[in-house]
């Protein structure tokens, strides 16, 4: 019998957005309308954001045809064209550009996402899955796994890069019977979608690394502390917990050994702060998230002041591939103080945006011009902003950095969970410093002084910076604000909030001060500093007026039309309205 | 441990492992600022303040939550860390809203504290004060008049209705005293044997000399003019500054000691070099700026010219000034006033002003024009003299017409001539009052002067050019109000006094945060009251000669007035770490700007909050949730829009607030404050002493504060140290207006007012007439637990040795219910094993009559301490213990039989310890083995299994400790614990046994001291007649050597007319009691406060609080505390002094003896309080001198512990509530209020 053939639309947060829930069901309706002997089933991302929604096509034979931009409109033309008519359909296939993004990439931690049934555990064993666990539970002693994943130099993939294996024995070594394990997936970087990713496409490699390491610190009892506004990847999570403890996975007795464990999910409730270890302790508790001083860390007192290990997603998400393939394979991979890959978002004046995996020290060139195909528009790369709203800005300068922990801090930007933000030449430095600074002083707790008053005080500066009311006084407060508010700041949100302030000063310094002196926004984003005015091009044809709210343009018909500054909001409305380039904008 | 050394600031340091930076800093006394470490908590290093810089980090850390590891070289003030903490600090402040000081504080030159006096003249409270201007200026009746009063203009009432009157008010306070019989007379500290010479007597030197003074130097005034009081004096006409109060004022200075030498000019008579060499260790030239200035003008020397200070100094010196009928006097300043008021009154027709700028720009004060116009002075404005003319003798003025041009650098515009315009006034006299020089040409070969012709000084220091010379007043700013002369004096001598005791200088400092941007439309809610009136003398009588124009106002208007300040000055700002640590690092208020919240005041009846001034500091969160486990305070909001509120946002008197004061306690800014018992609260340096509280039998040290003859806040000792709301803020009947201040006997049927010796002598005739007729035994005495254990002994010898009868009782004596075990109505542990105890059943401890025991149980159950807490209601200790068992209280004795019989049956009673020490065990195991648990427990809803429970955790435990409530616990109850702690062998030893709490501040001290008709003090039995001889040969005095009457026998006996007189001391019965006690021929009542019963009484002794009587208290803890007297006795007459009235007055030859001799004499007669005399340098000891019982010692004392059989039908609580008059003041107080505690 002819081998069935299986189409998989992408379901990821990405894909739904992109319409890939009515994909879907329209693929669903035609399937059991016209009773086609196919199997449907859905997939997590695999990163190719851009093409969503996307589906593939596996024949028998072992082909995969994958398809970008299959909306409910085209679903019909796809099956009567390929599924039926055995055409391809070549123009709606993106097999090559798949290939060419995703042969730059070493997909360890994304290993089955984009690929496999996320649903489905069987999907999962089929490739792997819970084999780690297997091995672990069967020949491996705890310690023997903790030096494991220590030789695989695997560093936590949260932000801070704290070694893996040495977290893990902290925990094991320290006092006490009870001790728990803690998934952090309270992904909280505007624009980072990693473990988001993880959770929603590959659900059961999670599970499978915190039960690899509850047997590593003796824990049966782990949390996955995971964001209420992620309700497809909790949704996945709890399915693969339902199915891990069906197949013996998960509960009392593990696979027949004396190893229980037992998971629950605790959503959050969307505070930033949360991410960071001593407050995400705290919201679990049902305490208000506000971090706490470290030490003690959490591996000394914890939840419920237990050890415990907290890892995130994508960390996890390493872990079986680890202890299944070997820590010397992982170490093949990145640097020598940084080993294997990293996930990196990929967002911003890209090309090609979406998440990437690649071996750690791959330069920030590699990145977003060979994998992510360069800046929109063909308009010139300004800088990049790594780490999320608490990371640094790099200047182009810098676009041949190797992307690793430590190089990176050293730039004054830093890994972060991977947030990549590109950004071109219409981006103005200040006002991203100010975008960044607002939301950090939003999250922040308003616990310690520096930074629930510090990132406040500095985000006034910066408005008023970008508004030109600001005088060079200003900027040097800023500056001491800034420093102060790293180094006084009880929590990694705090330390890390002027980190965009501090870099985009030490890189683009210039726009300050062009800001502050000549009251001028090279990037022409800082409305309060741009002035609108109508150049000689005009001919009067009045589309400009149409389009003016506030009744700022006056002029005759077939006359050169004028602007009252005094009216004008700077909407840029007859920017857009203008087809002869008449409109001056400085 | 091995411990590990480090290095803080140079000094190497060992400490233990673990400690955190801030911890062995303290430890060391390395002073590490913080605004958000309490001991209380862990660490929650919010603040930033307590950064450090540790060698080889890159960054700077906290100590408050940094532990010290082995090598750690620490730097705790380098200049890196006061940069960040002057940041932080200065982070705070960009969203801290609040003046430190008023305004009125902030304008004036001496920030003389004008929001102080006056809010302490709202309250009535004069002579405070009067007292508190007096810690600014020494002349507050000279200033009082003459002051342009600055502080009213920036008074932010001036927005509405009109400034406070700050000038009358210090005027009307400075009047009373001059008035009144006995002036203030400020202390001066011990004499320091150094002289300073101050030259000048003006307000300057005068201030200088008096604050010198007060330090204990010996001071000595060197005046060149046959007068003292420099300006004040010959510069200030006689209708503005009447001499009299001036002298007034030089005298109380000179009272003081400071001697003034007249007729000694600086420079003819004598030398600073003289000086210096005579010996004096400082000087402080004062010399003020005499010299009339020259107008430039042709003819100003002709005779008739003459300048306006010499003018009115000639007043003074030679009386017969001819000054003519017109006189110009040129100028617009006061002086110029002066001299235009002072002609006229001289008898000039015509006496006018020529002032070359228009009444805007005149500096004169306003109410000084106002009265020159009023008393017909002519004005001629824009008009400049140019030339003076005449024939000999000055006869006509020429001056030029002005206009005014542009507003110059200084922001008054400029007059500008009008070409030709002129105009010539023909005048007899000429008087320039264009301002004043200091006459230098004697001194200057001495002392270096400036350009501007004053004395050259160091503006920080007023150091002039020579050592240990300082100069100060107009002599070195040129002239000016009198207030800054007075304000450099008060200055000059806190640098003198440093430099000649050789201190380093250390100026007080000067941070102030301040409100911005007030307007009207800011100051919303305050009824308009309008500003007092000054009553002045009519224009026409004026002018008849020189009597004061302003004549005062009244105390009704001042209190009025004063009543209308807004209260702007921070309560805290003497308190306030925030602004100590601003000043310390020199932070800017205004340094980061920005948008600032604004929050409403909130106000509790004991609390308010000010949330504009808090900086998130959490301290108040935890130790509501920690410490007091109320839970009413929380943070609300994340990041900048945090804010500390109570739950749900409700007012805090509606919330689980138990009103202690914690939060207030522990707050460090102004956000948390006491809600001051007076009507016009301000921030006031209180007189503070130490003492116990007079409330409940956890006897908590405490801080009195006072101010005048009122309690204005009570605090805990210790900073650290918890009170409940009764301690905290159950004073006001200290204050109460009604307090019982004289002795009353009833005349006709009258309370009549009359001397203590009448009433006594009135009480002493009756009773010896009832003695007489009925025998001693007719007569009783009452007396309560809120008397010191030395007025109880006075009380008890009162009635056995001077009423000859043991009828002696209290409405709260409670039965001993333990004796038999223990030996004494005693706890037999102290309050500090607790903490120590590895298990404790706390039983009938109502958290609500005890919550400062809630919160050490609480305390020690988050230690580890296994607490069973039992209580027949929910609490706010019920959550926070590990076991909380809800018992009915008639169910408690089965309940308590059943953990007994559990621990009888399973064998795990101490053999040993009951062969040795106990009695009784026998039947006590017969019946324990006859018992079913399950049906001891029936009425309870507790299990056999949580018997087992809580029996083998008794069992398990090595340090169990029962706490037992004796109001709300049956005594067959406690009794039956006691037994369970004497079966184990868990008792007599540290940390084990039984603590009963008492209700009361002096349960204890009751029964200690006799209260009783059976025992003699230290439970020795009247009946015995070794003890009974004891005291007889003490007291040389044959005793009455029958038992008394008990309570309800004397109650009996007064209803069947065997008890004809009661004395009642303190107790305020029930109406049931009340009625009986009518009944008496003779009832004699010692009260605090009006109650029915002495409504009753024939006669009232007044009585003293606990606030103004020393002596002592013996807690539930086995602490024996003293008591200091933080205030006078209302009466005048101490509680002692009233007893020793009544012992004289029936003759018993006994003469008043001191404490100490009081004492003595209890430690002779009382074998527990054997080492009482040691409270006199001891603020506690032990009962029985030591912390617990002793097994040894009580077998020996009172032979082997009785045991019962428990009697478990028995178990209904014994009720017998009565509220002391004290307490049903505060209790009637909070229900005024709304408060349910």
């Amino acid at each position: 019998m002819e081998k069935k053939i299986t189409v998989r639309v992408g379901l990821s947060t990405c894909g739904i957005a992109a319409g890939g829930n009515k994909t879907y069901e329209k693929f669903n309706e035609i399937i059991s309308d016209r009773k086609l002997n196919i199997n449907l089933e859905i997939t997590g991302c695999i990163g190719l954001c851009y093409h969503e929604p996307m589906v593939d096509i596996l024949t028998g034979d072992g082909k995969v045809f994958s398809y970008g931009a299959i909306t409910e409109d085209n679903v019909a033309m796809l099956i009567d064209e390929h599924l039926i008519g055995g055409r391809v359909v070549s123009n709606l296939l993106i097999n090559e550009d798949k290939d060419k993004v995703t042969s730059k990439q070493v997909r360890i931690s994304l290993r089955n996402c984009g690929l496999i049934n996320p649903d489905s555990i069987e999907d999962y064993i089929k490739n792997g899955g819970y084999k780690a666990l297997k091995k672990v539970l069967s020949t491996m002693t705890p310690d023997e796994v903790i030096d494991e994943i220590t030789a695989s130099g695997l560093r936590g993939r949260g932000g801070a890069g704290f070694p893996t294996g040495f977290k893990w024995r902290a925990t094991r070594q320290s006092p006490g019977n009870q001790k728990y394990v803690v998934c952090n997936a309270d992904e909280g970087d505007p624009g980072a979608f990693m473990d988001r990713s993880i959770a929603e496409g590959d659900p059961h490699s999670v599970v499978e690394g915190m039960l690899i390491s509850g047997y590593a610190i003796g824990a049966n009892e782990g949390h996955i502390y995971i964001r209420a506004e992620y309700p497809l990847a909790i949704l996945r999570i709890q399915k693969a917990l339902e199915d891990a403890k069906k197949s013996k996975y998960l509960g009392e007795n593990i696979l027949g050994s004396d190893f229980s464990f037992n998971l629950k999910i605790k959503k959050g409730a969307g505070a930033f702060v949360c991410g960071e270890e001593t407050a995400l302790i705290a919201s679990l508790e049902g305490k208000r998230g506000m971090p706490t001083l470290k030490p003690p860390f959490p591996a000394q007192k914890g939840l419920w002041q237990k050890p415990t290990s907290i890892n995130n997603v994508e960390t996890f998400s390493n872990v079986p591939w680890i202890i299944s393939e070997g820590a010397k394979s992982y170490t093949l991979f990145g640097t020598a103080k940084s080993a294997g890959t990293k996930v990196f978002a990929l967002a911003g004046k890209i090309n090609k945006g979406g998440l990437v995996e690649v071996p750690i020290g791959t330069s920030l060139r590699e990145i977003i011009f060979d994998i992510g195909d360069g800046i929109q528009g063909g308009k010139k790369f300004k800088g990049v902003q790594l780490g999320g709203p608490s990371g640094g800005c790099l200047p182009e300068n810098l676009l041949d950095t190797p992307v690793d922990y430590d190089t990176l801090i050293q730039k004054g930007a830093m890994m972060g969970s991977g947030g990549m933000i590109v950004m071109d030449e219409t981006t103005c430095m200040v006002d991203m410093a100010r975008f960044f600074l607002n939301f950090t002083k939003d999250e922040s707790c308003g616990k310690c002084v520096h930074c629930r008053l510090g990132t406040k005080r500095m985000l006034e500066i910066l408005v008023l910076i970008t508004e030109g009311k600001a005088t060079s006084e200003d900027l040097s407060l800023l500056e001491e604000l800034a420093v102060n508010v790293k180094e006084g700041s009880l929590c990694g949100l705090g330390q890390t909030a002027p980190n965009p302030v501090l870099t985009t000063l030490r890189y683009f310094r210039h726009e300050y001060e062009e800001h502050i002196t000549n009251k001028k926004c090279q990037a022409k984003v800082c409305k309060a500093l741009l002035t609108y005015t109508i150049n000689e091009k005009c001919i009067g044809c009045g589309a400009c007026v149409r389009r003016c709210p506030v009744n700022a343009i006056n002029g005759e018909r077939r006359k050169l039309h004028t602007i009252v500054p005094e009216l004008c909001v700077k909407c840029g409305n007859c920017v857009d309205a203008c087809k002869f380039d008449a409109i001056l904008v400085e | 441990m091995e411990k590990i050394k480090i290095n803080i600031n140079g000094r190497e340091l060992t400490a233990n492992p673990g400690q955190t930076i801030l911890e062995t800093a303290r430890e060391n006394d390395i002073y590490v600022p913080t605004l958000c470490y309490s001991e209380h908590f862990e660490p929650y290093a919010s603040c930033g303040i307590c950064l450090v810089e540790i060698e080889g980090f890159p960054r700077p850390l906290r100590a408050c939550a940094t532990a010290i590891s082995n090598g750690m070289v620490i730097r705790t003030e380098s200049e890196k860390i006061k940069k960040a903490r002057k940041l932080a600090l200065e982070l705070m402040l960009s969203d801290h809203r609040g003046d430190c000081r008023g305004p009125c504080v902030m304008a004036c030159p001496a920030n003389c504290d004008a929001q102080g006096y006056v809010a302490l003249a709202a309250n009535g409270m004069f002579r405070e004060a009067l007292k508190l201007v007096k810690e600014f200026m020494p002349i507050p009746g000279s200033i009082g008049r003459v002051c342009p009063a600055p502080c009213e203009k920036d008074c932010r009432r001036g927005l509405l209705e009109g400034a406070v009157s700050i000038r009358y008010i210090k005027r009307l306070l400075a009047d009373i005293d001059m008035e009144g019989k006995d002036p203030y007379m400020p202390e001066i500290a011990p004499e320091t044997h150094k002289r300073i010479a101050v030259i000048g007597s003006g307000p300057a030197g005068l201030t200088a000399a008096f604050f010198l003074r007060r330090l204990g130097h010996s001071v000595t005034i060197f005046e060149a003019l046959p007068q003292s009081g420099g300006m004040l004096r010959y510069g200030i006409p006689e209708y503005r500054l009447p001499k009299r109060v001036l002298d007034w004022e030089i005298s109380l200075i000179e009272r003081l000691g400071v001697e003034i030498r007249t007729n000694m000019r600086l420079g003819e008579d004598f030398t600073i070099n003289y000086l210096k060499k005579a010996g004096y260790d400082a000087i402080y030239v004062a010399v003020g700026a005499q010299s009339s200035k020259k107008m430039g003008v042709p003819g100003e020397d002709l005779p008739g010219v003459i300048g306006g200070a010499d003018f009115l100094r000639s007043m003074f010196l030679n009386s017969g000034t001819s000054i003519g009928k017109r006189v110009a006097v040129v100028g617009g300043g006061n002086v110029a006033m002066d001299a235009v008021r002072t002609s006229k009154r001289l008898g000039a027709k015509t006496a006018m002003i020529i002032y070359r700028r228009s009444f805007e720009e005149m500096p004169a004060q306003a109410i000084e024009v106002h009265e020159a116009k009023e008393e017909g002075i002519e004005f001629h404005l824009l008009t400049a003299p140019v030339r003076i003319q005449g024939n000999g003798k000055a006869e006509k003025i020429v001056c030029q017409k002005m206009e005014l041009g542009k507003p110059d650098a200084s922001g008054r515009r400029r007059p500008q001539a009008i070409p030709d315009a002129f105009v010539e006034f023909e005048v007899d006299t000429i008087i320039a009052a264009i301002g004043q020089d200091v006459e230098f040409q004697n001194i200057k070969e001495e002392i270096e002067f400036n350009k501007y012709n004053t004395i050259s000084i160091d503006q920080r220091t007023f150091a002039t050019s020579l050592p240990g010379v300082f100069a100060g007043g107009d002599a070195v700013t040129g002239p000016d109000d009198a207030i800054v002369a007075v304000a450099a004096g008060r200055r000059a001598a806190i640098v003198i006094d440093q430099y000649i005791s050789s201190k380093s200088l250390n100026l007080p400092g000067n941070f102030n945060s301040k409100i911005e941007g007030i307007t009207a439309s800011s100051l919303t809610d305050i009824l308009s009251h309008p500003k007092a009136s000054m009553p002045v003398l009519e224009p026409d009588v004026r002018l008849q000669g020189f009597i004061e124009v302003e004549l005062g106002i009244t105390p009704e208007q001042a209190l009025k007035d004063a009543s209308r300040c807004l209260e702007c000055g921070c309560l805290d700002s003497f308190e306030c770490k925030l602004r100590e640590f601003s000043d310390v690092y020199s932070a800017k208020p205004d340094k980061i700007k920005g948008s600032m919240h604004e929050y409403k005041k909130a106000i509790h009846p004991f609390i308010i909050r000010e949330q504009d001034k808090c900086i998130l500091c959490g301290l108040c969160v935890k130790v509501c949730a920690n410490v007091v486990g109320a839970e009413a305070l929380g943070l609300v909001n994340r990041g900048f829009e945090t804010y500390v509120g109570p739950s749900l946002d409700r007012p805090l008197a509606e919330t689980t607030c138990i009103s202690c004061g914690q939060c207030v306690s522990i707050c460090p800014t102004g956000a948390l404050n006491e809600n001051l018992p007076v009507d016009k609260p301000a921030a006031w340096e209180l007189n503070k002493v130490s003492s116990t509280c007079g409330f409940c039998g956890v006897g908590c040290r405490i801080q009195i504060e006072t101010a005048g003859d009122k309690v204005l806040r009570v605090t805990p000792e210790s900073p650290t140290g918890l009170l409940c709301h009764r301690g905290r803020f159950g004073f006001s009947h200290i204050n109460d207006p009604d307090r019982i201040s004289s002795p009353m006997i009833r005349t006709d049927g009258i309370l009549k007012l009359v001397e203590l010796k009448a009433a006594a002598d009135f009480v002493a005739a009756k009773t010896k007439t009832i003695k007489a007729l009925y025998g001693n035994d007719s007569i009783a005495v009452l007396t309560s637990p809120r008397y010191t254990n030395e007025e109880l002994y006075l009380i008890q010898k009162f009635t056995r040795a001077v009423l000859g009868t043991n009828n002696l009782a209290s409405l709260s004596e409670h039965e001993a219910p333990v004796s038999d075990i223990t030996g004494f109505d005693v706890s037999t542990n102290s309050y500090d094993e607790v903490e120590a105890s590895d298990m404790i059943l706390a039983a009938g401890v109502d958290v609500k009559d005890y919550p400062v025991m809630a919160m050490k149980l609480r305390k020690t159950s988050s230690a580890g301490t296994k607490l069973y807490l039992v209580d027949n209601k929910d609490s706010i200790l019920s959550k926070d213990c590990h076991r909380f068992l809800n018992i009915a209280e008639y169910s408690s004795s089965g309940v308590f039989a059943a953990i007994l019989v559990y621990i009888i049956k399973n064998e795990n009673t101490n053999s040993a310890f009951i062969n040795k020490y106990i009695e009784g065990y026998n039947d006590l195991e017969s019946w324990a083995l006859s018992q079913d648990i399950g049906s001891l427990i029936e009425n309870s809803d507790l299990s056999e299994k949580d018997i087992a429970d809580i029996a083998e955790s008794f069992i398990k435990a090595k340090n169990p400790l029962i706490i037992a409530g004796t109001k709300r616990l049956c005594s067959e109850s406690t009794r039956i614990l006691a037994t369970i702690s004497a079966i184990m062998g868990k008792i007599g030893l540290p940390r084990r046994g039984i603590i009963l709490m008492k209700e009361r501040c002096n349960s204890q001290g009751l029964t200690d001291m006799g209260i009783s008709s059976v025992n003699l003090p230290g439970y020795q039995k009247i009946e015995d007649t070794d003890s009974l001889k004891k005291f007889e040969a003490e007291w040389n005095v044959r005793l009455n050597p029958k038992a008394g009457l008990s309570y309800e026998e004397i109650i009996d006996g007064i209803n069947f007319g065997r008890i004809k007189a009661v004395f009642v001391f303190g107790e305020n019965p029930d109406q049931q009691t009340l009625s009986t006690l009518r009944k008496a021929e003779l009832l004699v009542v010692h009260e605090q406060l009006p109650t029915e019963l002495s409504q009753a009484a024939d006669c009232v002794l007044p009585a003293a609080s606990f606030c103004e009587s020393e002596g002592s208290y013996t807690n539930s803890g086995r602490k024996i505390q003293k008591l200091s007297p933080a205030l006078p006795p209302k009466s005048g007459y101490s509680n002692q002094d009233v007893f020793y009235a009544l012992i004289n007055a029936l003759n018993f030859s006994h003469k008043k003896a001191s404490l100490a001799q009081l004492r003595h004499e209890i430690a002779r007669l009382t074998p527990q309080h054997e080492h009482i005399s040691e409270l006199e340098s001891k603020d506690f000891i032990y009962w029985n001198d030591s912390p617990y019982s002793d097994i040894e010692q009580m077998v020996k004392e009172k032979g082997r512990m009785k045991l019962a059989v428990p009697d478990v039908t028995l178990s209904a609580m014994r009720e017998r509530t009565y509220k002391d008059s004290m307490l049903k003041r505060y209790y009637d107080e909070l229900s005024e209020k709304g408060l349910n505690l």
